[in-house]
């Protein structure tokens, strides 16, 4: 998942010093993460739990 | 009960486990927080994403005949929302979800100022790569599916996932380098600068 991506020509790299070309993988994956894991975290509003009861109520009504 | 002999459960003979609707109510329950990050993931507004999830989830529990017990729950749902995602998008929604104000607004929710801009800039770099990257990083990346699952859910080959994956980061690095510089600069300067980079790396994402 955080493997570098090993097929870089050699031009790409040329100015790039070593922390910035291994931290920046890191910290994309990172704040991916973060933007998934925080809502991940919240709790399940009520709407969405009252969606599967109501689902629930019009099949028996069926 | 008005069902006929022809749809009893009993009747099956397949090699499928019999299908448990409260199981499955349970385990598709569980996945809500799942199918709520992944929705906001592919889209930054939040109430539009949570709309895409309780679509995802209402077409999940109406087609809960075809899935297959024991198969992947996560990944059958994720596809659904996915499919979901895309129809809605097509339809509606460029006027409204992709105002980078509204976007940006419903993405700040955490009291460390400088880490909401740090997401944010990922946000923004999310939203300007081509669908099937931004989908193919999400799930391999922040979903924790592997890369099977997610060409399952793309419809796509193993490798294709793997290539949009190595792609999509490419650009983001980009957009990511970009942002360090801008760290001390005021925000006008600092997005216009963004704003060049972003479409640099979206060609350069597109060679």
């Amino acid at each position: 998942m955080t493997r570098p991506v090993n097929d870089k020509k050699g031009s790409a790299r040329r100015s790039v010093d070593d922390f910035e070309d291994k931290a920046l993988p890191d910290k994309i994956g990172n704040r991916l993460k973060k933007i998934y894991d925080d809502v991940l975290n919240e709790p399940v509003p009520d709407d969405f739990l009252s969606l599967l009861a109501q689902a629930d109520k019009n099949q028996g009504k069926s | 009960m008005t069902n006929d002999a022809s749809t009893d459960q009993d009747g099956q003979s397949d090699d499928r486990p019999e299908f448990n609707e409260a199981e499955f109510k349970a385990e598709l329950t569980a996945l809500i927080p799942h199918l709520r990050a992944f929705s906001r993931s592919l889209c930054g507004n939040a109430a539009l994403a949570d709309d895409v999830a309780q679509d995802a989830l209402l077409k999940a529990w109406n087609a809960r005949e075809r899935y297959i017990p024991g198969s992947n729950l996560k990944a059958w749902t994720f596809t659904i929302l996915r499919n979901q995602f895309y129809s809605i998008k097509r339809r509606s929604w460029r006027a409204t979800s992709l105002e980078p104000e509204v976007a940006e607004q419903t993405i700040i929710a955490t009291a460390d100022v400088e880490q909401s801009v740090r997401v944010n800039e990922l946000r923004r770099g999310l939203d300007m790569l081509q669908d099937d990257q931004r989908e193919a990083l999400i799930l391999v990346g922040a979903s924790g599916m592997s890369y099977d699952e997610a060409a399952e859910i793309c419809g796509c080959a193993v490798g294709t996932i793997k290539s949009r994956v190595s792609r999509a980061r490419k650009s983001l690095e980009v957009i990511m380098k970009a942002g360090n510089f801008d760290g001390e600069a005021d925000d006008v300067s600092a997005l216009d600068a963004m704003n060049t980079i972003l479409a640099e790396a979206k060609s350069l994402a597109e060679r």
